[in-house]
């Protein structure tokens, strides 16, 4: 016998269907805020909080809250950050967070550890220069939460800057082990600060925040790295505007107080016109084999400007003054 | 008389049961397991750099690695050619930490004493042997990966 096509038959299995669905699928995570000074002294503690609550819909064991914030390498927040956090579900605990395990997967990170599967999703935030790394921490308690519990939760991060004078916009994830980072955002969160910075340091400020005519990457090098210099014409008219030719002419200082120049604006020296922005230029070199830098020396930092093949137009630092200066990078490995 | 014949195709009936189930239960005997082995890897050849990351960022196009080249020899020597960073500069010894399951190279440059040991993995690729490398030539906080295909004779 066949069975009749009944309408009311065919809603009686979709409606609990769809329910339990939403039910196992459908759990949400809030990010309500970062709270931060804006500013801090070079080499001291900074503070920041994070506000969350969690409105699960599904009964979960097994699970550990998940925090990871965004910061520049140069501050080795890996050894110098404490994270801990307290909770609705236990009122007056104080319970703390570690840095997950190298090489751990996330359920839903496609076959990528927490820091690559941040890396891969988020880059570096808003940061216009890529010397930061996602730190991953999880809860050391194993919690359990059950269908409908709300809950909020307040997360203290404190981590010591380093003593460079900084401006850079730092991130914060939230999830939990059980979500594993799925492609559904509802299940994790993620806010930037706006530009935070560390004053009273040491040296030129280290800018992540905005965009200037040179970059330099990465920002701790030694003579043995291959460093990235880049020209970046399209940010304000100058006059290097409408050249199809861009030469670095730069200067090393070593350690022993040598100099090793290149201003020969010679293929060595040429830049490559960046394929998708007709504005920038860019220079990768292997710093030693390019200013020559013989065996036993380092280099302490590099100054610079851009020019044209003919030297007739250069663009250099400008400062608020209106004053010209060259471009200067120090060369430092913390 | 019926029940008589019933009683012996009862019988019969449960000795065919009872041969049937002991005839399908047979040992289940694969020794697969016990007789792989992972091979040895080999990595004699010369190898060129296809793809180069500089802290997960790719730069393979931004630098020339055309030139360098790293040859392994089946006597556990090395030669390093056209050096660019990497983590040896000149010719050495190289061994893995575990010739089936390898997850470190171990360099050491001839007069060093020093063994310079690099994180090591060896995929298969589109159907060709990679080598993936990585270190810190410069600053300890960059972190440089090379993929070397291996140049053909």
């Amino acid at each position: 016998m066949r069975h009749k096509y009944n309408k009311r038959r065919v809603w009686k299995l979709i409606i609990p269907t769809s329910i339990v669905s939403l039910l196992l699928f459908f759990s949400c995570v809030f990010l309500d805020s970062v709270n931060y000074e804006p500013t801090v002294k070079a080499g001291e503690k900074a503070t920041f909080t994070m506000k969350v609550h969690f409105e699960p819909a599904k009964n979960v064991s097994d699970d550990r809250l998940v925090v990871a914030f965004l910061v520049p390498k140069v501050w080795n927040a890996r050894k110098n950050t404490t994270i801990t956090y307290t909770s609705t579900l236990y009122p007056g605990s104080v319970r703390t967070m570690s840095l997950v395990p190298t090489g751990t997967l996330p359920a839903n990170g496609g076959g990528l550890t927490w820091e690559e599967a941040l890396r891969k999703n988020f880059g570096y935030g808003p940061n216009v220069l890529d010397d930061m790394e996602w730190l991953v921490y999880w809860s050391n308690d194993i919690e359990s939460v059950s269908i409908r519990e709300n809950f909020s939760a307040e997360i203290k991060i404190v981590t010591r800057t380093s003593s460079e004078n900084m401006k850079v916009k730092l991130g914060f994830f939230i999830n939990h082990t059980v979500d594993g980072f799925s492609t559904d955002d509802k299940n994790w969160k993620v806010a930037y600060t706006d530009c935070f910075q560390v004053v009273d340091g040491d040296g030129i400020v280290m800018d992540f925040c905005e965009a200037h005519f040179n970059m330099f990457q990465p920002s701790n090098v030694t003579k043995d790295d291959i460093a990235t210099i880049k020209f970046q014409g399209g940010i304000a008219a100058n006059a290097l505007d409408g050249e199809d030719e861009v030469y670095l002419c730069a200067t090393a200082y070593s350690s022993t107080g040598n100099a090793y120049t290149v201003t020969d604006r010679s293929e060595k020296s040429k830049m490559t016109k960046d394929s998708y922005n007709n504005k920038t230029f860019s220079l990768s070199v292997w710093l030693a084999d390019y200013f020559k830098i013989p065996d036993g020396e380092s280099i302490t930092r590099l100054e610079y400007y851009f020019s044209n093949k003919d030297g007739s137009k250069i663009v250099k630092e400008t400062g608020a003054d209106g004053t010209l200066s060259l471009f200067v990078t120090p060369c430092i490995c913390k | 008389m019926n029940m008589k014949y019933i009683y012996i195709l009862r019988k019969i009936s449960l000795l065919l049961m009872f041969f049937l189930i002991f005839s399908a239960c047979d040992k289940f005997s694969d020794n697969a397991p016990a007789n792989y082995k992972e091979s040895v890897k080999g990595l004699n050849g010369t190898w060129k750099i296809i793809k180069a990351l500089r802290n997960g960022t790719d730069i393979t196009s931004m630098f020339d690695f055309s030139k360098f080249r790293l040859n392994f020899n089946s006597d556990n020597t090395y030669l390093v050619e056209n050096y660019i960073p990497f983590i040896v500069k000149s010719s050495g010894t190289w061994s893995l930490d575990d010739p089936r399951y390898p997850y470190n190279l171990v360099f050491k440059e001839y007069g060093s004493q020093e063994d310079l040991t690099t994180g090591f993995s060896y995929p298969i690729v589109d159907g060709k042997r990679q080598i993936s490398l990585s270190f810190s030539p410069g600053c300890h906080s960059n972190i440089y990966t090379y993929i070397f295909e291996e140049v053909p004779n």
